[in-house]
C-alpha cells in the first residue's frame, strides 16, 4: 500500500484515540475489580492491541507532523510514552472531551454494564474501598448466625430487608461503618431535621408510606450503631421514649429490624432507639441513582 | 374472697395540634385508645406473683418514680398509679391525664438507674453499701468481622468489709443497654437478679427474654422469671426493687397484641 501512514485519515487517527481511552478506562475498571467480580465478568488483557494502536500513532506522528488537529485534541490527546507522567497528574475532574466520548460511547454500547460500574465506583469511594455486595441468602443466613450466636445483629436484620427490596448495603461491615457509607453514598439522602434540630418522624414516616425506602440510623461513637427499616405504616405510634419539650409524647414511625440478639420484628421506633441519642440518630431515604 | 377493684377507662389521645395536620392518607396519624386496668391488691397468678396493671397499648417502657422510700409511682401510659409499699399490690389511684407531666416533674423524682461509668456499672446489694457487684463490658472477640458485637459483662462481687472479691460465673450474660427498652440488673443481699435470656423451644428456636438470679454465696444461677412460650416474642424488662419490700417488679410488653403488664413477684431468700 503506498504511503498508508503517512496518510492516516484524521477520522481514523480520532478513531484510534478514541479506541485507546476506552482501553484505558476499561483497564481502570478492571484495575479496581476484585478476584470475585474478575471470575464474574472475566479480565481482558488489552496490552496487544493497545501496542498495536500506539504503534500506529507513533508512527504516523513521526513520519507526518502536519496532521490537522484542533486545539482541544491537542491538548487532550492520548499521551504517548513522553508525556504520560502529564496524564497521571491530570486532576481527575478535567475529564477530556475525547474520554468523555469514549465514556459516551460505552455507556451507550453497554448500558447496563456502564451502570453497574459506574455505581461500584461510586458505592467504593463512598465506602472508602471495596464495596462487597451479597445475595440475599447469605444476607439471611449471617443474620440467623448472628442471632444463634447471641450477638447484636441489626445490620444484618435490615441488610437482608433492603436486599429483599433489591438494595445493596456493604457486606460484612459494623453499623457504624455502614452509616460511614450511607452519609456519603449517591443512593442515600439524609432525611433533614426540623427547624428546632430534632428529627423530623413525619416526614421520614411519609416518605416511608408513600412507598420509599427509609431506614433509620444510630452512629454510636461509645459502641456500636443501630439500624432500622421504616414499615410505612400510616398509623404512627406514641412512646415513653420519645417526648416533645413539653414532656407529652410525639408520634413516632413504625419500624422493622433487630434490636440486641432478638429475631427481626416489626416495632415502633420506641423499642429500638431513645429520645436519648436523638443526635446520634438520622433518617435516610434511598435513591435510585443513574450516571 | 379477695376483693379487687378495677379501674378500666379509655382515654382518647388524639391531639389537636397533631389532627390540624392531616391533609392527606399519608400524614394521618393515629392513635389507639388506651384502656388501663388496675388491680389495687394485685391480680394474684401465682402464690408469690400479681399482676398490678395492664393496658391494651404495648408500651416499650412504664416510667416509675420514687417520691419516698416507702412507695413507688408507675407512670402508664397516661395514668399514674401510686403503690404502697408496705402492702403489696396494693395501689393509689391517681389520675392527672391533663398535666399529668406537669405533676409528675414537680413532685415526683425519677427512678434512678445505674449509670455506667466508662463501661461499667455498680449495684449496691446492702442498704450499707458494703457489698457491690460491678458489671463491666468485656471486649468484642476477634473473629467478630461485620457483626455487631453486643459485649457481655464480666460481672465481679465485691465485699468491702471483709475485703472479699469475686467473679461470677453467671448462667448467661447480662443484656447490655446500649438501646432498646430500659434493662435492669438488681442486687439484693446474697443474689444477683439479671435479665437475660434463653433459646425459645419452639421451631423458630430464638432467644427469649427472661431474669435470672445468681447466688452468690453458693454459685446457684436460676430463672426467676421466663416468659409463657406463646409470648416468647414479648419483651421482658426488669427487675427493679419495690422500696421498702421483698417484691420485685417486671414488665412484659407484647408489641404484636397491644398488651402491657407490670407485675410484682417476691424476691428469693
Amino acid at each position: 500500500m503506498p504511503n498508508q501512514n503517512k496518510t492516516l485519515h484524521q477520522l481514523r487517527q480520532n478513531m484510534l484515540q478514541r479506541r485507546l481511552q476506552e482501553i484505558e478506562y476499561l483497564e481502570r475498571q478492571q484495575a479496581r475489580q476484585d478476584d470475585f467480580t474478575s471470575r464474574l465478568y472475566g479480565k481482558k488483557d488489552f496490552s496487544e492491541e493497545k501496542e498495536k494502536i500506539k504503534a500506529e500513532l507513533y508512527s504516523h506522528s513521526q513520519q507526518s507532523n502536519s496532521l490537522p488537529t484542533n486545539e482541544k485534541s491537542k491538548e487532550y490527546s492520548q499521551p504517548t510514552h513522553n508525556d504520560a507522567t502529564n496524564a497521571k497528574t491530570k486532576p481527575e475532574k478535567e475529564i477530556p472531551d475525547v474520554i468523555q466520548k469514549a465514556i459516551n460511547d460505552y455507556k451507550q454500547a453497554h448500558p447496563q454494564q456502564y451502570q453497574q460500574e459506574r455505581l461500584q465506583i461510586d458505592r467504593e469511594n463512598a465506602a472508602g474501598g471495596f464495596f462487597k455486595t451479597q445475595t440475599l441468602e447469605k444476607w439471611q443466613q449471617k443474620d440467623k448466625e448472628y442471632q444463634n450466636d447471641k450477638q447484636s445483629h441489626c445490620n444484618t436484620a435490615v441488610g437482608s430487608l433492603l436486599k429483599e427490596k433489591g438494595i445493596d448495603w456493604p457486606a460484612d461491615k459494623e453499623m457504624n461503618d455502614i452509616i460511614d457509607y450511607m452519609e456519603k453514598s449517591s443512593e442515600w439522602e439524609k432525611i433533614p431535621r426540623q427547624e428546632n434540630g430534632r428529627l423530623d418522624h413525619k416526614a421520614a414516616n411519609d416518605l416511608a408510606a408513600a412507598g420509599e425506602t427509609v431506614v433509620v440510623t444510630q452512629k454510636n461513637p461509645t459502641g456500636h450503631g443501630h439500624s432500622a427499616l421504616l414499615t410505612g405504616n400510616n398509623k404512627m405510634f406514641t412512646s415513653k421514649n420519645w417526648l416533645d419539650e413539653n414532656g407529652k409524647e410525639i408520634p413516632i414511625p413504625e419500624v422493622k429490624g433487630s434490636v440486641g440478639s432478638e429475631k427481626t420484628k416489626t416495632q415502633h421506633l420506641g423499642w429500638h432507639l431513645k429520645q436519648q441519642v436523638e443526635d446520634q440518630m438520622d433518617y435516610y431515604r434511598y435513591k435510585k441513582v443513574r450516571f | 374472697m379477695k376483693k379487687i377493684w378495677l379501674l378500666l377507662f379509655c382515654i382518647s389521645l388524639s391531639s389537636p395540634a397533631i389532627s390540624a395536620g392531616e391533609d392527606s392518607v399519608h400524614s394521618a396519624l393515629s392513635y389507639s385508645p388506651t384502656q388501663v386496668a388496675v388491680y389495687s391488691q394485685g391480680l394474684k397468678q401465682t402464690k408469690d406473683t400479681f399482676l398490678l396493671l395492664e393496658a391494651n397499648m404495648a408500651s416499650e417502657s412504664l416510667k416509675f418514680y420514687i417520691p419516698s422510700s416507702e412507695s413507688l409511682y408507675v407512670d402508664g401510659p397516661d395514668i399514674l398509679v401510686g403503690f404502697f409499699a408496705k402492702q403489696p399490690g396494693r395501689a393509689i389511684i391517681q389520675m392527672v391525664p391533663e398535666n399529668l407531666w406537669t405533676y409528675i416533674n414537680k413532685n415526683l423524682a425519677p427512678y434512678t438507674y445505674p449509670a455506667m461509668r466508662e463501661r461499667e456499672i455498680t449495684l449496691f446489694c446492702n442498704p450499707q453499701k458494703t457489698q457491690h457487684i460491678t458489671l463491666k463490658t468485656s471486649h468484642k472477640p476477634a473473629d467478630c468481622t461485620g457483626c455487631d458485637y453486643e459485649p457481655p459483662y464480666e460481672v465481679t462481687w465485691h465485699d468491702t468489709s471483709h475485703n472479699k472479691t469475686k467473679k461470677l460465673p453467671l448462667e448467661s450474660e447480662i443484656r447490655a443497654e446500649s438501646h432498646g427498652p430500659e434493662t435492669y440488673a438488681y442486687c439484693k443481699g446474697d443474689i444477683l437478679y439479671y435479665e437475660s435470656s434463653v433459646r425459645s423451644d419452639d421451631e423458630e428456636n430464638y432467644w427469649c427474654d427472661v431474669i435470672r438470679a445468681h447466688h452468690i454465696s453458693t454459685g446457684k444461677d436460676e430463672v426467676f422469671v421466663s416468659l409463657p412460650a406463646e409470648k416468647c416474642g414479648a419483651k421482658l424488662s426488669g427487675p427493679m426493687a419495690v422500696p421498702g419490700t421483698d417484691y420485685l417488679l417486671y414488665q412484659i410488653s407484647d408489641y404484636e397484641k397491644s398488651n402491657t403488664q407490670l407485675f410484682m413477684k417476691k424476691g428469693l431468700k
